[in-house]
């Protein structure tokens, strides 16, 4: 039985039935404010962190001016290089000395980080597409680096720059 | 809970077997609106939405024969089941059957658990025995869709100009039957003039139903 096949008058009397046979009550209001407080309650609740934290692996540390195993000592970098692997990714890492600082250029490859959240110590910047990254004029100390995307980071404790 | 994650699918079936004569399209703010807004941390779209459906929720483990208290526990956990599963809802639209099923749901554990029945181990199970609840039992399809009806028709009512809604609450719903004398007293006019006034009022809230 549809209502809206039903002419003016049917309907009319159906709604009025419904009414009439209505005996429903409210919820006792101690029951309302408690259903009502759920809210404000579990808001207040800070949120378990579901970030998936992983170290990064070294696996190659070249200082400036040494040439990777198989290369050509012309083509050595000016900067250190180093590699780590994280499961399915590398992140590949490049440190320049400048006059009174260091530049920190950087990739994240393999998939899920492109336009991630890049942190080192209190530097942060955001990288490309690409993943490549840049942090430049840092100071020198040991910090830790960063890479978040969405609910996974890549973490590389204690990196130097001297 | 995973009681509850193939409830629309029953749901739907009922619905096409006894579909509801109404919609909800007329209410101020729709459950999705309010949904939403509960999701983006809105405490008083929460508190309209229990506002809203309090007395549905009630009223289902009441018809079922359930006491005061224990009706309000029921209350109680499906608005918290409700707030856990805010971001897993995937039709907000249809949370007043989403809701209405939770409190089925919950009423038949609590019904089963009194008289010491067999509980059903998995969900397939026990939606397995809610389908196949005898029509004659409180908590038949049939019995729900007139209790979701009926809160309909409170709801539209709550839309209308103050006027109407005194005129036909205290006319028709039970709580509150008048005579015409009352109602003419209550608003301010002659007696005459109620049923013609009682006439419009109906058919506007048979248009808001409508919508």
């Amino acid at each position: 039985m549809n209502l809206m096949s039903k002419n003016n008058d049917q309907a009319t009397n159906e709604i009025i039935r419904l009414m009439q046979t209505d005996k429903s009550v409210d919820a006792p209001a101690d029951a309302i404010h408690w259903s009502k407080n759920i809210f404000r309650a579990r808001a207040a609740e800070p949120k378990k962190s579901v970030l998936e934290k992983v170290l990064a692996v070294l696996q190659m540390d070249l200082s400036p001016n040494r040439a990777a195993f198989g290369e050509r000592s012309a083509s050595a970098s000016q900067a250190r290089q180093m590699l780590f692997q994280v499961g399915e990714n590398a992140l590949d890492i490049r440190i320049a000395k400048t006059e009174k600082a260091f530049d920190l250029h950087g990739q994240i490859l393999g998939e899920g980080f492109a336009n991630c959240t890049v942190k080192l110590g209190e530097f942060e910047t955001t990288a490309n597409e690409l993943g490549e990254f840049k942090l430049a004029k840092i100071p020198s100390g040991n910090y830790n680096l960063s890479v978040q995307k969405d609910e996974k980071e890549i973490v590389i404790e204690d990196l130097e720059l001297k | 809970m995973p009681i509850f994650q193939n409830s629309n699918q029953l749901r739907e079936i009922a619905l096409k077997k006894l579909p509801v004569r109404f919609s909800a399209r007329s209410l101020a703010k729709t459950d999705a609106e309010l949904i939403s807004a509960c999701r983006r941390g809105d405490e008083a779209a929460w508190n309209e939405l229990v506002d809203r459906y309090q007395r549905l929720i009630f009223t289902v483990p009441r018809r079922a024969g359930l006491s005061e208290e224990q009706s309000a526990d029921i209350l109680q956990e499906v608005f918290l089941t409700l707030f856990e599963k805010l971001d897993e809802i995937q039709q907000p639209e249809k949370i007043r059957s989403w809701i209405v099923t939770a409190a089925k749901f919950k009423t038949w554990g609590a019904v089963r658990c009194e008289k010491g029945f067999y509980t059903p181990e998995t969900e397939e199970e026990m939606e397995a025995e809610m389908a196949n609840l005898p029509d004659t039992l409180p908590l038949a399809d049939a019995v729900l869709i007139e209790l979701e009806e009926q809160h309909l028709i409170r709801a539209a009512l709550m839309e209308m100009e103050e006027r109407c809604r005194k005129i036909i609450s205290m006319i028709y719903l039970q709580d509150s039957a008048a005579t015409y004398a009352e109602v003419a007293r209550e608003i301010g006019v002659g007696e005459t003039s109620i049923s013609p006034l009682r006439a419009r009022c109906l058919k506007k809230l048979a248009k808001i139903l409508e919508k």
